[in-house]
């Protein structure tokens, strides 16, 4: 049965959502540097949005695909909401009034993730890339399934529970994880360039390490979502294992489906931290006009 | 430091941009060593196009006063800063023409004059 139907608003609510983004974008170009990065950030969440539903529908409308697209839709969204703050023009609005300033002081990369911006999304991938390397090696290597299933077997009992998060699902979620990290560096250089929205050193770093912990909050999300899509795929094939009378799996399954739990938990946290921030960054500073 | 430019002015941005970070260093405002915001950063700040503050970095490095180094940026030059007699016959000049009812673009405009 096709579950278009039921997703049909989610979709239009996301395309209207990517219009009034962009909107927002083409309309600050006469507005203040502050409103035209908001609405970039707007358009990145709706990217994000867009594309991981799309993948969704994609990977259960086309079974031939064995859920490839759903698997690695989370991390390929992620990146693209990124990549899409990233590739809009850094020189951003037009600066209104013939009087302009600006301060000589030099803008890094480590103000927009300065402190413990990167931590979270660093220790996500790491942990995500040791659970990918671990179920690639204790997956299936022969026939049919092989990278996608998982086999055990006892006295007298021989099964296997797939879908299972093998090399067939692992590396295309890790080649889209390493593309995530290089879209979120790509953002931050471009974040570096944005025009300055004070004379204040201070409030126009604030601002910036604000926009950096937004995009890291996108990436930390889409992170979170392959976390827990590989543990909540491990976790019930080992338990249709256990199910048929392997043993030593159901601890392991558990732990899995618990962890897998709390990182979708999270996952949709860090999603809603993201639009708060967004929303609220225009209070991250008492700015003074870069214009006169 | 603050640097301000003027789009309305009849002087080209680059040549307020070159002024104002000419004076600065050899005001000793900015030290010898210190780098300068990359082209493209102080370009979107200002909201002019790189290519004029790229004209007027090179008008600094010409004079001396800047050193571009690939990896290192733009920085301002070890023996750019006056020495202090300078300084002292530039304040003295200001405070004289002051003293005379001049602004500072009389000055500048006699400075030149004096020079060519």
């Amino acid at each position: 049965m096709s579950i278009l139907p039921p997703v049909l608003p989610l979709l239009i609510a996301i395309a209207a959502f990517l219009v009034l983004g962009s909107i927002g974008v083409l309309a600050s170009r006469s507005a203040d540097p502050m409103q035209h990065v908001r609405g970039r950030l707007w358009l990145a969440l709706g990217t994000f949005g867009a594309v991981l539903v799309a993948s969704w529908v994609w990977g259960t409308e086309r079974p031939s695909l064995l859920g490839l697209p759903v698997v690695v839709g989370p991390g390929a969204a992620a990146a693209a909401g990124v990549l899409v703050f990233a590739a809009l023009p850094a020189r951003g609005p037009r600066l209104a009034g013939a009087r302009r300033s600006a301060t000589t002081t030099v803008r890094s990369a480590r103000q927009v993730v300065g402190g413990r911006t990167l931590v979270l999304p660093i220790v996500l991938l790491d942990t995500l890339m040791a659970v990918l390397v671990a179920t690639g090696l204790s997956a299936d290597r022969t026939g049919d399934s092989a990278g996608r299933a998982f086999s055990a077997a006892g006295p007298g009992v021989s099964a296997w529970g797939s879908p299972y998060p093998g090399w067939f699902y692992g590396v295309p979620v890790l080649v889209i994880a390493a593309v995530l990290l290089l879209a979120v560096v790509v953002a931050v250089r471009r974040t570096v360039l944005l025009p300055a929205v004070s004379t204040d050193d201070a409030v126009d770093a604030a601002w910036r390490l604000a926009v950096g912990r937004t995009l890291a909050t996108i990436a930390t999300t889409g992170l979170l979502l392959y976390l827990a899509g590989v543990l909540w795929a491990a976790g019930v094939a080992w338990k249709i294992l256990t199910q048929v009378g392997a043993t030593g799996l159901e601890p392991f399954a558990i732990v899995q489906s618990i962890v897998s739990l709390l990182s979708a938990a999270a996952a949709v946290a860090a999603l809603a931290v993201a639009v708060v921030r967004v929303a609220t960054l225009g209070r991250v500073v008492q700015r003074e006009p870069v214009a006169a | 430091m603050k640097l301000e430019v003027d789009t309305a002015s009849p002087v080209p941005p680059f040549e307020q941009v070159r002024e104002r970070l000419a004076g600065a260093i050899l005001a000793g405002e900015l030290a010898p060593g210190e780098r300068l915001p990359s082209i493209r950063q102080l370009a979107s700040d200002l909201g002019l196009a790189a290519g004029t503050m790229a004209r007027a970095y090179t008008e600094l490095e010409r004079a001396g006063l800047v050193v571009t180094a690939r990896g290192r940026g733009t920085r301002v030059a070890g023996t750019a800063e006056a020495d202090g007699a300078v300084r002292s016959a530039a304040d003295a000049y200001i405070a004289a023409a002051l003293g005379s009812g001049l602004d500072l673009g009389a000055m500048v405009a006699l400075l030149r004059a004096r020079h060519s």
